[in-house]
């Protein structure tokens, strides 16, 4: 009997596994399985950092950075505007807490609009809870537009998660661990009315059950297979269930008497100082040399600017394809995830500095594998063959003016 | 036999052609009664879980989407539907009152190997944040009225009111605990948000929790009792339409009852 059993709960469990699995939402990393036009022209972020890679269980770590969102020239028609959307991260579940998160300053623990053309800096500080190595990104998701992924740094968690601490002390003077909290309480509820259900389903299972009884509710006898036994079992079961549930819902309001609804509001961000300032650029022709991975772009720059800059980067999708000649070599771009960085990925035809109020045709490549490798070329097979991204132009002073650069993109095929 | 002699009597009595069975058949009957459990059980289990997962999925599976209105409400009122289909088969063919607690003891244990398993044991969810509300005293409740009552009418009208209106209260005594306040730079939160927020879930932004919206928060402090109440009256018809579907699913019209 006892046999029987265990083989029932595997085969229980194993059936209640695989309907779990149907309704589970998707947890794959997939930053690259995201259709490039959503990478390339949403979002661009910029200046991204983590403090901290290698920590032990119960250490913090901060992620920074800017994200530019693209004015509604690049924004895809496709997706929606960030009229509702939240700074997340993207990791292998909650490896790491998320004990805060900041952009502009306000506190993200809800959603916000943002607005397209505006720069937000952003702040997650993340505590390490098990030990691994976790590729961590920070993310914005936006409301039906899906999840926008910024670059990702690996993260080396070491020490034991037994040790992970995660305290903190309510308005009504509580100190509380949060990955433990309550979880015995809800057990015990759990097994109290569990073993309650179990009685009531063993003394109906202790009877025959079917083939008799069907036989005689077939031939109109069927009330006479209620016992007075079976009545009183069911009152006692009545009483039981509603008096059970008074109890436990006053008890709970005695022992909690201050207690609040669920918290959801939308967030107000400030804008702050805007990154795209003293450049105007014109696109006059890109196109995407399939066999030499590369994308060479005509532009028309204009220095709207006092001083003389040169153009140093041109970064999408987090990929950042660097001018070597301008040499932009600072400790964030040292630190940054080398498989996101192209550092002679940029040549510009005249690296001669533009000045003040000239304007200058330049021919711009930007070359690396990161384009296959990132899955940025299959923008090609899209329905609208349109491409985006920012340039990093440096001033004589080391000043850095952004500008937005995008439109659309014909691919050569033939090996030239 | 005694057995016998006594039905036979409530055969004279009832006047029907009722044949009372041998105890070699009582035997095997009683032997294929397992049979019948063993596959009742996995098929429930299966397909319950998958239908509450596709319906009331979220709200029942995070600890910050158990909110006073949504939560209330959708979770009774699927969850009913097959404790309705099981009552109409287990009594109408067999006198048997136990379908909505068989329904929502398997729906709880499935949903606890899931979690445990999957998103606590895989993939570091605490417990907390992942427990499934249960429907115990609502489902014990419609069991037992449906027994006392003998009427699908009574069941629907007592029972599944039950059913919806002690939702709330049964869960509170867990789930209260979770909604002391905190405070997180200058914002005010209740645990269960802030566990939620805490840990990282990259498929569920903040955004998509469908909580506390709509005219019914304009009902303040007593949001929670009037979605209750709400559950109830909906439970009540939904019970009434699952009882047929399981009406539905339990015709044998295709199969000829000759020599039963
Ligand atoms: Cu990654």
């Amino acid at each position: 009997m006892k046999n029987l059993f265990n083989r029932l709960f595997t085969i229980i469990s194993a059936s209640a596994v695989l309907a779990g699995f149907a309704a589970q939402p998707a947890f794959a990393h997939g930053e690259k399985a995201q259709e490039p036009f959503l990478r390339m022209r949403t979002v661009q972020w910029i200046d991204v950092a983590v403090t901290k890679t290698n920590l032990a269980v119960n250490d913090e770590t901060v992620i920074t950075g800017k994200v530019h969102f693209m004015t509604n020239e690049h924004w895809p028609h496709s997706a929606a505007k960030p009229e509702l959307a939240f700074l997340n991260v993207s990791a292998a579940g909650p490896v790491m807490v998320r004990k805060a998160s900041f952009v502009n300053g306000v506190n993200m623990v809800n959603s916000a609009k943002f607005d397209l053309g505006a720069d937000y800096a952003f702040e997650i500080r993340l505590k390490a809870s098990w030990p691994g190595k976790w590729h961590v990104h920070p993310m914005i998701n936006v409301k039906d537009a899906g999840p926008l992924v910024g670059p990702g740094t690996w993260v080396e968690v070491t020490g034991s998660h037994a040790d992970f601490k995660d305290e903190m002390k309510t308005l009504t003077g509580e100190t509380v661990n949060l990955e433990t909290y309550g979880t015995e309480n809800n057990v015990k509820w759990h097994v109290i009315w569990g073993l309650i259900a179990v009685a009531w389903l063993l003394w109906w299972l202790a009877k025959p059950l079917f083939h008799s009884r069907y036989a005689k509710v077939k031939a109109e006898l069927g009330d006479t297979l209620i016992t007075g036994g079976d009545r009183m079992v069911s009152a006692v079961v009545l009483v039981v269930a509603l008096g059970l549930t008074y109890y436990g819902y006053s008890a709970a309001e005695a022992r909690y008497p201050v207690t609040l609804p669920l918290q959801s509001a939308t967030a107000t961000i400030p804008h702050s100082p805007s990154l795209v300032e003293g450049v105007k650029l014109v696109l006059d022709r890109a196109t995407y040399r399939v066999p030499g991975r590369a994308m060479e772009m005509d532009v028309s720059i204009t220095n709207t600017s006092s001083k003389p800059f040169r153009v140093g980067e041109f970064n999408t999708a987090g990929v950042r394809f660097l001018n070597p000649e301008v040499g932009v070599m600072d400790e964030l771009t040292k630190q940054y995830p080398s498989y996101l960085l192209a550092e002679k990925g940029l040549t510009v035809s005249d690296n001669t500095p533009i000045q003040p109020g000239e304007t200058r045709k330049l021919h711009l490549v930007a070359q690396d594998a990161a384009w296959e490798v990132e899955r940025l070329s299959s923008l090609i097979y899209d329905p609208d063959s349109r491409f985006g991204g920012v340039l990093y132009m440096y001033d004589t002073d080391g000043k850095r003016l952004i500008t937005e650069v995008g439109g659309t993109l014909v691919p050569t095929f033939a090996g030239t | 036999m005694t057995t016998t002699t006594t039905a036979q009597a409530e055969v004279a009595a009832a006047g029907t052609t009722y044949v009372p069975l041998s105890p070699g058949a009582e035997r095997i009957g009683r032997a294929l009664d397992w049979v019948i459990v063993a596959a009742t059980v996995l098929v429930l289990t299966g397909a319950f879980h998958l239908h509450f997962m596709l319906t009331a999925g979220d709200w029942d599976f995070w600890l910050d989407w158990k909110d006073r209105e949504y939560w209330i409400v959708l979770s009774p009122v699927m969850a009913i539907t097959f404790c309705g289909a099981v009552h109409y088969i287990l009594w109408q063919h067999f006198r048997l009152p136990f379908g909505a607690t068989l329904c929502v003891t398997l729906l709880v244990v499935a949903e606890w190997i899931v979690r445990y398993v999957g998103w606590h044991g895989w993939s570091h969810y605490p417990i907390n944040l992942l427990t499934p509300a249960y429907f115990y005293p609502g489902a014990l409740a419609l069991d037992a009225i449906l027994l006392l009552s003998g009427s699908w009418v009574v069941a629907g009208i007592l029972g599944g009111s039950l059913f919806g209106f002690l939702f709330f209260p049964g869960n509170w005594a867990w789930l209260a605990a979770y909604h002391v306040p905190v405070e997180v730079n200058g914002i005010v939160m209740t645990l269960a948000d802030y566990i939620g927020y805490e840990n990282i879930r990259t498929g569920t932004p903040e955004y998509i929790r469908i909580i506390e919206r709509g005219t019914l928060r304009t009902f303040g402090q007593h949001s929670a009792p009037v979605s209750a109440a709400f559950a109830a009256f909906l439970c009540t018809l939904v019970y009434w339409m699952w009882w047929f579907i399981g009406k539905w699913f339990s015709n044998v019209k295709y199969i000829t009852s000759k020599g039963l």
